[in-house]
């Protein structure tokens, strides 16, 4: 492992991107700019077909934010050559703008006030990242994919393979930062057809690590495939409320969607989430840890300063049953008048920044997942992750899932329901979390919308969890 | 930038290229309440170049494809390194041979919009609309976006073309005895007066009202749901999906042109047709990335697959000379009034949490955030519970309303009616 380079274009742009700040502060009374260099490849092989592309993800560009009569206002572009024309450029647009609106009353926000910081920050990655053997990558993909394609009913097999480096720089007047990390990601997907049905089934892993995370497939494989072929002509579960074991992965979309959206502290600032009055209070059994970082575990929302340019750490949301701390961007947080917590960050440079989720997980207890099967009566262990619904006004809370394995008398009986959705209340669902087990698995492969959008990059997971909540 | 690239292409011995430039304007504003939180401003170009190296072998003719982003600021040697890149790479991936589109022209001049006056009408309608007793605004979010896309490939194909889009993203407080909801609404639209984006507000502030005096559902079996939200569009995205040339070249679709999804007499039959242009859609775009037109194209017809529809590649392993992509579809309506389907005791949702369709395997449902429960006497609110359904069996009985409505890129029937469906609630 290597500590990862910094960029090269952005160590380049450094100079004008200071002047460019320079000339800013004179016409406001903030100014920053945070320029990102993200690159990387995607690797694709499905049951014909093979690709190397870009990342998705990949940008490279500039936002600059401004402070102004009492508000803030953002230019992003991609474009750098004269730094007065641009200087000039964005002043002009920003005037305009906010002539047009002007009969808008502003939303008082104070100006931020940030302590002086300057620091490199680089995350080991493999040395692969910047000599990717790309032979070798797709060699192992194929060898994957070929496992999946030579099992019954299997129609297609994709393996997608990704390495990511992120590079960005923030300067302000009082900040210059500069960080570089990577972060790799396998999924797979096997499509099965048996007369005429389709299932399907998605399995993966992310993390710093490099191609090796390829090779750990295999066995997932095995599992998702005895899953998903069970799942042919499958019965719907019958609606009520069961024990529930929940996997890592489906206890990582409940974390989530839970207190995570619930606490992104922006929506303290609109009213919207009901957390805000409820800080301090146990809501949640007192086996229930919580956190939310880029700091403190290494995984696809891990970084070290946010895209404001704030620190990162390790937040704990809910500490032994008791709702302790929200999770803040800077502008958040100067209007409630708290510290930010480093979860301010952008889709792209071409995006606003929103208080966003970094890697979000259940902390860990004792308990073996033999244990907490062996203590259902009748219930159901839910795995296969679809999508997350919150609702933190209410702390309403729908997660749609693959399956439920049926348990029964304290063994798995081998039967399998589908599709499974989830709902409930949030702190009675964390309030019923009976037993957590040891050991945390994350998951980064998915993206977190605000809404319906501005999508970002997260992980989240957490130990086995027993609880009770309602199925569909 | 793009006679640059294409310089430097020229002379770097690739069997094809393709190029296309994005240019991006966005005008943004963000308000709490009816506060300006902040405004923003996004000025952009993207150039993706596709880099396609062609390999012979004894087992015939192969391509390989590799792309990336050529960043403005990049120089000539940076975009040649870059370029033989890409070369090497797309030798590494190559599969069966297939064609660019082939000399299709198009040509518009750039237009730059008064993005400045958009998002200004957008807002004073905002800032017209009064909270009511009960509701009110809690917070919006206006985009207002231009594009120009121009693509060029080797095989002679050059277009360009501008489009526009607006969104509003809005959320609204419903209070009643001291009890606060709020529901959440996004507008895609382009071209659309003050009064229209008004009268769209004042029905989400009628919905608020009703899921705050709303009772939670009933656990109900094989109850008669008419579906009448704006998700009605996701269910007839299924039919899209069935028949995209991806999806059915990967595997996610096993339907064949000519097959039958509706092989019941108890059921309307589903007429589904691509539209070239849709008034008033945001999604007017008149040719896809790699270059084919967007035609006028019928999908689905009385309940049989008709057409295929996606991208070049996949289009031509399925051997299919002409493609199209779908950007704005048109539903034919139904057999029922919606006032005939509401004679006898329905469920009708028409919010769910996040309604989810999943046109693999066919499943779709969500927790219903509001609904009207009729049981042969009065209507009631309800909200919570979920519903799970699975397209293979609800096609063999549905129906849908004669009156249709437009969700920015499709004109779907009003009403969806699904039978003997279970729905999850309070026991």
């Amino acid at each position: 492992m290597i500590n990862a380079r910094q960029s090269e274009y952005l160590l380049g742009c450094k100079e004008k991107l200071e002047q460019l700040v320079d000339i800013l502060k004179n016409e406001y009374d903030y100014v920053s700019v945070l320029a990102t260099d993200v690159s990387g490849l995607s690797y694709a092989v499905n049951r014909k077909t093979s690709s190397i592309n870009e990342f998705r993800d990949s940008e490279r560009g500039f936002v600059v934010r401004v402070y102004c009569n009492g508000g803030y206002s953002e230019y992003s572009f991609n474009r750098l050559d004269d730094v007065s024309e641009t200087a000039q450029q964005i002043i002009t647009a920003l005037n305009a703008q906010s002539s047009v609106l002007e009969s808008s009353a502003k939303l008082k926000t104070p100006l931020l006030e940030e302590e002086e910081a300057e620091g490199e920050f680089a995350g080991e990655v493999s040395e692969e990242f910047y000599r990717p053997d790309n032979e070798k990558i797709l060699a192992k993909m194929k060898r994957l994919r070929d496992n999946g394609m030579a099992r019954e009913y299997v129609v297609n097999c994709s393996v997608n393979y990704s390495m990511q480096l992120v590079n960005k720089m923030f300067i302000s007047p009082s900040r210059n930062l500069i960080q570089a990390w990577g972060v790799s990601y396998v999924s797979c997907v096997m499509v099965l057809n048996k007369d005429g049905d389709t299932q399907f089934t998605n399995f993966g892993d992310t993390g710093w690590q490099g191609s090796e995370i390829i090779d750990k497939q295999a066995d997932k494989m095995d599992q998702a495939y005895e899953d998903v072929v069970k799942m042919f002509n499958a019965p719907n579960i019958t609606p009520g409320e069961y024990e529930v074991i929940c996997t890592p992965a489906a206890a990582g979309l409940i974390a989530h969607e839970a207190f995570g959206h619930g606490v992104e502290m922006d929506m303290f600032v609109k009213n919207r989430a009901i957390a805000k009055q409820h800080m301090g209070e146990k809501l949640a059994s007192t086996i229930t840890n919580m956190y939310d970082g880029a700091q403190g575990v290494r995984q696809t929302a891990s970084y070290f300063f946010d895209d404001e340019g704030t620190l990162a750490q390790k937040t704990q949301i809910i500490d032994k049953g008791y709702l302790v701390s929200g999770i803040c961007d800077a502008l958040s947080a100067a209007r409630l008048g708290v510290r930010p917590t480093g979860n301010g960050r952008r889709e792209s440079f071409e995006r606003k920044v929103y208080t966003r989720m970094t890697n979000t997980y259940f902390g860990t207890q004792a308990n073996s997942l033999e244990e907490m099967i062996k203590s259902v009566k009748y219930g159901f262990l839910v795995d296969g992750v679809d999508s997350g619904m919150e609702d933190p006004k209410h702390w309403g809370i729908q997660c749609i899932l693959s399956r439920a394995k049926e348990i029964r008398n304290g063994r798995l009986t081998g039967k399998i329901f589908t599709p499974v959705v989830l709902t409930g209340y949030v702190p009675d669902l964390l309030s019923n979390i009976s037993m957590v087990g040891t050991d945390i698995e994350l998951d980064g492969n998915g993206h977190c919308g605000k809404g319906y959008k501005e999508w970002v990059i997260v992980s989240d997971g957490g130990p086995y969890l027993k609880t009770k909540v309602r199925l569909g | 930038m793009l006679d640059r690239i294409i310089n430097i292409l020229q002379q770097a011995e690739v069997s094809d290229y393709r190029l296309m430039e994005l240019t991006t304007v966005s005008h943004q504003a963000f308000f709490v309440r009816q506060k300006l939180d902040q405004h923003r401003i996004s000025d952009t170009v993207h150039v993706t170049l596709d880099v396609y190296m062609d390999k012979e072998t004894e087992n015939g003719r192969f391509r390989g494809k590799a792309s990336c982003e050529v960043h403005p600021n990049e120089t000539d040697k940076q975009i040649r390194a870059k370029i033989e890149k890409l070369k090497f790479n797309a030798l590494l991936a190559v599969n069966p041979y297939y064609q660019l589109v082939k000399d299709e022209k198009y040509r518009e001049e750039r237009v730059r919009h008064d993005l400045y006056g958009a998002l200004k009408t957008v807002v004073d309608a905002m800032h017209g609309i009064q909270d009511t007793e009960s509701e009110k605004i809690n917070s919006y979010e206006v985009f207002v976006n231009e594009y120009y896309y121009h693509i060029i490939n080797s095989q002679g194909t050059d277009i360009s073309f501008n489009t526009m889009d607006e969104q509003l993203e809005v959320v609204i407080n419903s209070i009643n005895e001291g009890h606060e909801i709020e529901l959440y609404h996004v507008i895609d639209f382009v071209e659309r007066t003050a009064e229209e984006i008004t009268s769209e507000i004042m029905e989400v502030f009628r919905h608020a009202r009703e899921r705050n005096r709303a009772v939670p559902t009933k656990k109900m079996d094989n109850v008669r749901v008419l579906l009448s939200g704006d998700f009605n569009d996701r269910f007839f995205d299924y039919f899209l999906t069935r028949t995209n040339t991806q999806a059915v070249f990967l595997g996610y679709s096993s339907n064949k042109i000519g097959d039958n999804c509706q092989e019941s007499d108890q059921c309307d039959k589903i007429t589904l047709r691509a539209a070239a242009h849709l008034d008033k859609s945001s999604r007017n775009l008149p040719y896809s990335k790699d270059g084919n037109k967007a035609q006028d194209l019928t999908i689905v017809e009385n309940g049989v697959y008709q057409n295929y529809w996606g991208d070049q590649i996949t289009a031509c392993y399925l051997g299919l000379e002409n493609v199209s992509p779908v950007y704005n579809f048109i539903v034919e309506p139904g057999s029922r009034f919606v006032e005939e389907m509401k004679k006898e005791p329905y469920l009708e949702l028409v919010q769910f949490s996040d309604f989810m369709m999943d046109p693999i395997v066919g499943n779709f449902g969500g927790e219903i955030r509001l609904g009207y429960y009729f049981d042969g006497n009065t209507v009631v609110p309800v909200t919570g519970g979920s519903i799970t359904c699975n397209m293979n069996a609800v096609l063999k009985h549905v129906y849908f309303s004669k009156e249709t409505r437009q969700l920015n890129n499709c004109i779907v029937p009003a009403t969806i009616e699904l039978f003997d469906v279970n729905v999850s609630g309070e026991q």
